[in-house]
């Protein structure tokens, strides 16, 4: 082979020897390529909301939000025709009065409202990833589902193979194993969840100078955001509660659910402490405390007015001011104000917000 | 000819071997060396007369009398400053928020500290004025559960330090809260603190008994189980406050 004779045969040889070093990265392009990349969705947070929580393995996207939306609100992952939305409806705010567990306890249901921002889920606070809490909605309490009917329906669905594709790259639900299709379920509703935001109710307004309280409000605000209620310490502004646990005095002896924390901690200091609840759209999610046993938010002001118990183990400190042992000493009016100023933390449009509203 | 063509050949059949080997090669910046900048370790221990701090433990007793155990110590440091041999002060740190019982929150680490010797540390224990504002700090939630409400004065609280006492006046909680500015607490360490090239550490000893003490002695059941809003009780808290913390 004289010189010019190899240097042709190496250029027309050269794009070759390329190709193939490179072809290893490029299968692994193609295959990247041929999978749907979702769209990634920002949580709306509000002026003056802390960053949202997001679990890292769940990013937020359109495609899942679009998927856990839909599922929501569909009785098809049910065998009692019992949907997400049946125990969280939105014109109730996201919640309805309360659940009684198999053991014959009563559960306040807690709204799944700016849910985005909370750190741990349930009362007891056991659930430390939003994306587990739907997982037990599968059981017997809940939709007792019949996961092989849940994933014929899936399939057969005009829609939902192409949002499972579009969200997470499930081509096939069948070929998921249960706890995987559960998982991705749960992932996708959680998606939805927590595009659930609340942050216009009169208070919000007032805030962003839109209007102005009235004076009952104004004075119940003062209570409030004062020593006089001491309220804001476990239910302070913007999201109103502080994600701490507490007990507040409610009882002395603990039995059942109302060991609260301790069920999930199994330290003796967390007896009696529960999630310290959102007060937005209070007024629409009676009842109230953990077990609902106060139906109304009188009854609930009475109750740190004149009811806590002192002598409560792991009462939190907070409950037992030196100065106030007999009670907040609240009049009727301070009572009803502050009754008013809670009131105001109403978010109506979230009841009809068409963007987290029932799709079918 | 045929030599100089040979070794032509085996020229051009390395390079190309080297520059197909390289044509894939993903970027690597391990090579690059970084400029080397100091760093200081600024580590917030705790204890309470010697015992370490453990939560919800009933096992400390301040001067007073007062069996106590402590459920949460959520505090500010800011405007850290190391103090330079003339006594002027090198700022390090604006602010961080701590949680006795967060490690995460209780070490932290400044860079580009310039090597040398320092004759001490400055900083409060909470925010002053220009900080003290409601909504000042980024809306963390940590900020968030330290606001200081509007209608008793707005800006943050300073520290938020709980937990159950028992003694002869019975079982009881108690809540010693600081804040607005004329309450805060401004700590001068004077200690020699040698900076190196690299990495060196402070570690800064908060002793939870001097909140009780020195120079007044603070009573749950004289001075009150809740300071919030109590101008007395918050007086010597910001009084006693001064030297809780050592440089160890």
């Amino acid at each position: 082979m004289n010189a010019k004779s190899f240097i042709k045969i190496l250029i027309l040889l050269l794009p070759v020897l390329l190709v193939n070093a490179c072809k290893k990265e490029s299968e692994e392009e193609q295959l990247l390529a041929n999978r749907y990349v979702p769209t990634p969705l920002e949580i709306r947070t509000p002026a003056g909301f802390p960053p949202p929580l997001i679990t890292d393995w769940n990013p937020t996207t359109v495609e899942g939000v679009r998927l856990g939306r839909m599922l929501f609100y569909d009785n098809i992952l049910s065998s009692n025709g019992l949907s997400c939305s049946s125990c969280h409806p939105q014109s109730e705010a996201f919640a309805v009065p309360y659940h009684i567990n198999p053991s014959g306890d009563t559960v306040s249901v807690p709204p799944v409202v700016n849910l985005a921002w909370n750190p741990d889920f349930l009362w007891n606070g056991q659930a430390q990833f939003m994306e587990h809490v739907p997982l037990a909605d599968f059981g017997p309490e809940f939709f007792n589902s019949n996961m092989d009917t849940v994933v014929k329906r899936l399939k057969s669905h005009p829609l939902y193979p192409k949002y499972f594709r579009e969200a997470f790259n499930v081509n096939d639900v069948a070929a998921l194993s249960v706890p995987e299709l559960q998982q991705t379920i749960a992932n996708s509703l959680i998606q939805f969840i927590r595009t659930i935001v609340s942050d216009n109710s009169k208070f919000d307004k007032v805030s962003r100078r839109e209007t102005v309280f009235t004076a009952e409000e104004m004075d119940g605000a003062n209570i409030f955001y004062t020593e006089r209620g001491d309220c804001f310490h476990c239910h302070g502004t913007p999201l109103f509660t502080n994600n701490t646990f507490n007990n507040t005095g409610m009882d002395t002896v603990f039995t059942g659910l109302n060991l609260g924390r301790y069920l999930y901690t199994g330290l003796a200091t967390d007896m009696g402490k529960f999630s310290a609840p959102t007060l937005r759209n209070i007024e629409l999610t009676a009842p109230y405390m953990h077990d609902g046993r106060f139906k109304t938010l009188e009854e609930v002001v009475e109750f740190y007015n004149s009811g806590v118990h002192w002598n409560s183990p792991n009462i939190d400190p907070i409950m037992t001011k030196s100065f106030k042992e007999y009670g907040l000493l609240l009049t009727g009016v301070e009572k009803a104000d502050l009754v008013a100023f809670l009131k105001t933390l109403t978010d109506t449009s979230l009841l009809t917000d068409p963007s987290v509203s029932n799709p079918f | 000819m045929e030599k100089l063509w040979l070794n032509l050949r085996t020229v051009l059949l390395l390079s190309l071997l080297f520059s197909l080997l390289y044509a894939c090669k993903k970027d690597n910046n391990d090579d690059v060396i970084p400029a080397v900048t100091n760093t200081l370790d600024i580590k917030l221990n705790y204890e309470v007369d010697g015992q370490p701090l453990l939560s919800d433990t009933l096992i400390y007793s301040n001067d007073a009398g007062n069996n106590y155990s402590v459920s949460r110590l959520w505090y500010y440091l800011s405007r850290i400053a190391l103090v330079n041999s003339d006594s002027s002060l090198l700022p390090i740190k604006d602010y961080v928020f701590v949680d006795a019982f967060r490690s995460t929150t209780n070490e932290f680490t400044i860079s580009g500290v310039p090597a040398g010797h320092y004759i001490g540390i400055k900083f409060y224990i909470g925010l002053d004025s220009v900080q003290n504002l409601t909504n000042a700090l980024p809306a963390t939630s940590d900020n968030l559960n330290m606001e200081w409400p509007v209608p008793m004065g707005g800006g943050y609280h300073f520290m938020k330090f709980e937990g159950h006492a028992s003694d002869s006046a019975g079982n009881y909680g108690f809540a010693m809260h600081l804040g607005r500015n004329e309450y805060l607490v401004e700590s001068m360490i004077w200690k020699h603190i040698q900076i190196v090239s690299g990495r060196s550490d402070i570690s800064l000893m908060m002793n939870l008994n001097e909140w009780f003490r020195d120079p007044e002695i603070y009573d749950f059941n004289i001075d009150g189980n809740y300071s919030m809003g109590v101008m007395a009780a918050m007086m010597k808290l910001r009084n006693n406050g001064v030297d809780v913390f050592s440089v160890q």
